[in-house]
């Protein structure tokens, strides 16, 4: 591109005027890249949709075809009666639910607790659960799996939510938020005579609410999602989720293709809903999360 | 806090300041206390067990036997496990390098001032948000010898290629469905970067007469930086760890080209029941996993200003 | 400072952890009380029977168990299903949770791992009554029990014996003007006539190979080698001869239909296993290897329907007449079971239905003599293909690690085929990391 040499002041005019033009014209080169790059990443969503609609038959059909010649809205409902998908929602729901629950409560209890208190030792315990956020999950999930089956939990919701209650990330994420709070205003409280637990729930939650409500989206996104966990505990069918029902679903009636895509609609719609609603929270989140190195 | 005893007198009120003080640890302790708890016994023993376990044979249905460092040797020898720590560490360098540089690039495309940058961000961050299962189900279909992947390429006058059938092709495979999957996070990451740089930098090299990539090279890299140091540790570490994609898409197949660690970790415990062995790959994937993070902070890590 | 304020937070503070506590401590004990899924009561003996997912004689079962549980009023039975693919994890997490099941219904493959860790209690002759082992095996066809007899003593009922025929699509065979090969060899001359192509995409092919399904490609290849002359392990499971000449001939075999006489496309199988069965469902592959009997319902309900029958496998030219290998399930006591006796009783009642499994499920065949040579027998189409080869196969050998042993080989056999690498250095690359996997 242009030599990097420093022009006399008298030539900056000119430069100015070319650098102008060079952003009028990086404008419609940037524009095109950036479709091109967002047709890319929506072409498999695309088709997914378009194909879950056609006939099992058509959707290899040489040459391809995109749009279906008929709406075949049946492979939606037969979707349903061949898995239990219908039960498949109410445990990743309940599991979600709860996981979302009690990450935001108890993260926010050990946001606060890190954050607003000095105890001793505090820093050194904070650094450790930092570190488990760096834990591979292989390393973890035959003990886990252990601990899971001396409590009795296997096959159940009990085994499905506690592993999953709590994440170093969400305590860093609540310490970093809370910290940002003035402390005077709990001070103030306290003077009043206001009980420790009761500041924590009145005042502080109500006042990170805005970390929370990311934290939930984030927490629920990634519990809905999750396979591998699912896949050691779960033993039954009755007590599936989303993800482990699809994967079976799909070793099982592999041929049904345009099944399997009604499915994968249907299990995707719920997360793509709270991505849809929450996406301000996740995308401000992610802008403004303070990573310094 | 004890010199401060000291040093003020002790009547009523220092009593109170100092029983305050404790009160406001044991609080403060009081409500990190669950959340300490859980880590204890869901990640710190854990972790402690299954350390245990990598020095045992086990087969999850009879007692576990001490066998000290065996597991380790034999699979230092083994070459199944040796030829899926290289598919693992082939897999995420193929994918690494694409994804930070397609989501470099698209920040900063959109740093410019570029209208409907919002519609931009939220589509890019679509396959985030998909289900891993659901992505692998998809691509699985569209890598199909008739499927739309080879009708892209057909368009550009390539053959169909055999994808998920041949061992060469089935690992590009994965490593596309993994950047298609993740470059939407790392692109939101790097753009509130990009975003937090005063632009009067790059004003005012710009008129110092320096062209737009020496002002990205310069000046706006190494102020990301940390972003970027960020994005790669963390896209790295998911990279190492990915289970879903090679499971549900090729089950490590065709042959075992694509059987990744976390798969290989997986089928060893929990099918061909050897659960000492399986701890034992994982704790070498933890190692791994820290050594390139901490290679990573150091190589990067001296760019930061 | 506001006492009554500091009385009132350390009032609420005691509450407060109190109710956490107790929380905490009902979720124990539910978390606890889950462990105790047993009611036995001093009068009644509760047996689980664990099972896997097939809808018509999971059907059957609960019938018969409801008329065992009238006519046995002191006996209950806890009927588990779970998907095949679960049922031996299931296994595993009720046995280390300390509440093992006191019947299973294993496949073949996975009884001598079972049976080597001690769990399987043998099979209670005088509750099946018989009063020795020859009067029972009598009662099977030839073979039958021979997969599940350890140290002279039977430790499994067949609860369902099969046998890999070639499934044959007969109108695509009619369309081409052909004879369904009797041999390998045919099958490469055959092969070329079926194959259809649309431009250079395979739209039909000769044959599917049951790639990407490791377990079922291990079957194959042992029926193959065995018909080769030779075979993959010794029978008791201690020696492994992957690289032995009749097992290089049986994967070049197979090597061949793919890279040189192009008969089958792999790219066609797709991801998942079972990809070689949907393609003869589908109608785009003219034949299949690994069907058994009970193949019949699930063709009827596919697009191919009665356009399919069974013909023997394949043999070599100059070969041994060996037929495909034996598999099948087999109803399991397990040794720490409560009432073994009880349990003996209850296998056996299933095991004299045999056929109302075969005509409820559709073929689903038991292996007893009786149905066998029954009029029921008669009814299904081809049954004499199926009861010849059944005499011909044998069990594949019965290796302890058969998981992992079948993982390595299948997807060795796999990345020869797909690829048409060097077989020889692979097959040796399998025999040393087969080694130590073997039998002792």
């Amino acid at each position: 591109m242009s030599a990097d040499v420093t022009l006399p002041a008298g030539r900056s005019l000119a430069a100015n005027r070319s650098w102008r033009n060079e952003l009028m014209t990086a404008s419609l080169a940037t524009q095109v890249l950036l479709i091109l790059a967002a047709i890319v990443t929506v072409i498999p969503v695309v088709w997914t949709v378009l194909s879950s609609l056609k006939s099992n038959d058509t959707i290899f059909a040489i040459p391809m075809q995109w749009v279906p010649d008929a709406l075949h809205w049946n492979n939606y409902s037969e979707a349903f009666e061949v898995a239990p998908f219908g039960r498949y929602f109410l445990n990743s729901a309940i599991v979600a639910a709860s996981v979302t629950a009690t990450t935001i409560f108890f993260g926010a209890m050990a946001g606060y607790g890190f954050s607003k208190f000095r105890f001793p030792g505090r820093d050194v315990v904070f650094g450790l659960i930092l570190v488990t956020f760096m834990i591979p999950f292989p390393v973890i999930m035959i003990p886990l799996f252990v601990l899971v089956r001396n409590f009795g939990w296997v096959n159940t919701y009990w085994g499905l939510i506690i592993p999953g209650a709590l994440t170093g990330f969400a305590v860093f994420m609540m310490r970093q938020f809370i910290q940002a709070i003035p402390g005077e205003l709990f001070d103030a409280a306290r003077i009043d005579g206001a009980g420790e637990m009761r500041i924590f729930l009145t005042m502080v939650l109500p006042l990170a609410r805005p970390a929370l409500a990311t934290l939930g989206i984030l927490t629920f996104l990634e519990s809905w999602n999750n396979l591998l966990w699912p896949l050691i505990v779960i033993q039954s069918d009755e007590m599936e989720t989303i993800p482990l029902g699809l994967t079976k679903f799909s070793t099982l009636y592999s041929s049904n293709y345009a099944q399997m895509l009604a499915m994968a609609v249907i299990a995707s719609l719920p997360v793509l809903v709270v991505f849809i609603v929450g996406r301000r929270q996740i995308i401000n989140s992610l802008m403004l999360s303070g990573i310094k190195g | 806090m004890s010199s401060l005893a000291n040093a003020v007198p002790r009547t009523d009120v220092s009593r109170r300041f100092i029983s305050l003080q404790r009160r406001q640890s044991l609080v403060g302790i009081g409500f990190v206390l669950p959340a300490v708890a859980f880590f204890a016994i869901f990640n710190f023993y854990a972790i402690g067990y299954a350390l245990y376990l990598s020095f045992t044979s086990w087969d999850l249905l009879t007692p576990p036997r001490w066998i000290g460092i065996a597991n380790y040797t034999a699979l230092l020898r083994d070459p199944n496990f040796l030829s899926s720590l290289s598919i693992t560490l082939r897999y995420t360098f193929e994918a690494v390098v694409p994804l930070i540089l397609i989501s470099l690039g698209l920040a900063l495309l959109l740093n410019q001032r570029v209208r409907l940058s919002g519609l931009y961000q939220v589509i890019y961050f679509v396959p985030v948000v998909i289900p891993a299962v659901v992505a692998a189900i998809i691509w699985g279909l569209l890598f199909r010898p008739s499927g739309v992947v080879n009708n892209a390429v057909g368009v550009v006058g390539v053959d169909p290629l055999p994808w998920l059938a041949s061992a060469e092709y089935a690992l590009h495979a994965i490593v596309i469905v993994s950047v298609w999957g993740g470059f939407g996070y790392a692109t939101l990451i790097l753009l509130a970067g990009l975003q937090s740089i005063p632009p009067e930098y790059g004003e005012a090299a710009a008129i110092d007469g320096a062209s737009r990539w020496r002002v990205v090279r310069d000046i706006t890299l190494p102020l990301l930086a940390p972003r970027l140091l960020f994005v790669t540790a963390t896209s790295v570490a998911a990279l190492l760890t990915s289970f879903v994609v090679p499971f549900v898409m090729t089950n490590g197949g065709p042959g075992t080209a694509t059987r990744v660690l976390p798969l290989l970790i997986y089928q060893t415990g929990f099918q061909f029941l050897h659960a000492g062995q399986a701890s034992a790959m994982a704790f070498i994937l933890l190692l791994i996993t820290l050594v390139f993070t901490a290679l990573q902070f150091r190589l990067f890590g001296r760019e930061v200003l | 400072m506001n006492p009554h304020g500091l009385l009132s937070q350390q009032r609420n503070r005691i509450d407060r952890r109190r109710l956490l506590q107790a929380a905490g401590a009902t979720g124990l004990a539910l978390g606890a009380g889950v462990r105790l899924n047993r009611s036995t009561s001093a009068q009644e003996t509760t047996l689980t029977f664990l099972r896997h997912e097939h809808p018509p004689a999971n059907a059957l079962e609960k019938d018969l168990i409801q008329q065992y549980e009238q006519a046995n009023p002191n006996i209950k039975i806890n009927y588990v299903i779970v998907p095949d693919v679960d049922l031996f994890t299931k296994f595993q997490a009720m046995t280390v949770a300390g509440t093992p099941p006191d019947i299973v219904n294993f496949g073949s493959t996975d009884i001598p791992a079972v049976w080597q860790r001690g769990l399987l209690a043998p099979v209670d002759l005088s509750a099946a009554g018989v009063a020795d082992l020859k009067e029972l095996e009598g009662r099977y066809v030839p073979n039958a029990l021979s997969g599940y007899v350890f140290d002279d003593q039977l430790y499994a009922l067949p609860s369902e014996l099969s046998d890999y025929v070639m499934w044959v699509n007969t109108q695509m065979l009619e369309t081409a003007g052909v004879e369904a090969p009797r041999t390998w060899e045919e099958m490469s001359e055959i092969g070329q006539k079926l194959v259809i192509r649309s431009g250079n995409q395979v739209t039909q092919e000769a044959i599917a190979l049951p790639l990407g399904f490791p377990g079922v490609q291990f079957l194959v290849l042992d029926a193959m080698v065995r018909q080769a002359g030779g075979q993959l392990f010794s029978d008791d499971g201690r020696e492994a001869y992957l690289t032995s000449d009749p097992v290089l001939k049986a994967v070049s075999t197979l090597t061949g239909f793919v890279q040189t006489d192009k008969i089958t496309d792999p790219a066609l199988n797709g991801t998942t296993a079972g990809g070689d069965r949907d393609l003869f469902q589908n109608g785009v592959a003219a034949m299949m290897l690994t069907g058994g009997s009970w193949y019949r319902g699930t063709l009827l309900e596919s697009k191919v329907g009665e356009n399919a029958i069974p013909v023997p496998f394949p043999r070599y030219e100059d070969g041994p007449d060996v037929a495909g290998d034996l598999y099948g399930y087999g109803l399991t006591v397990g040794a720490k079971s409560a009432n073994p006796a009880e349990a003996w009783k209850f296998v056996a009642m299933l095991a004299s239905h045999g056929t109302d499994y075969f005509q409820k499920a559709e073929g689903l065949f038991i292996g007893d003599a009786e149905t066998a040579d029954s009029g029921a027998a008669d009814e299904y189409p081809n049954w004499s293909t199926f009861q010849d080869e059944l005499g011909k196969g044998q069990y594949p050998p019965r290796l302890y690690q058969f998981n992992e042993i079948g993982d390595i080989v299948g997807r060795t056999a796999d990345a020869i085929i797909r690829s048409g690498e060097d077989a020889k250095a692979a097959l040796e690359a399998a025999q040393s990391q087969v080694t130590p996997l073997l039998n002792s």
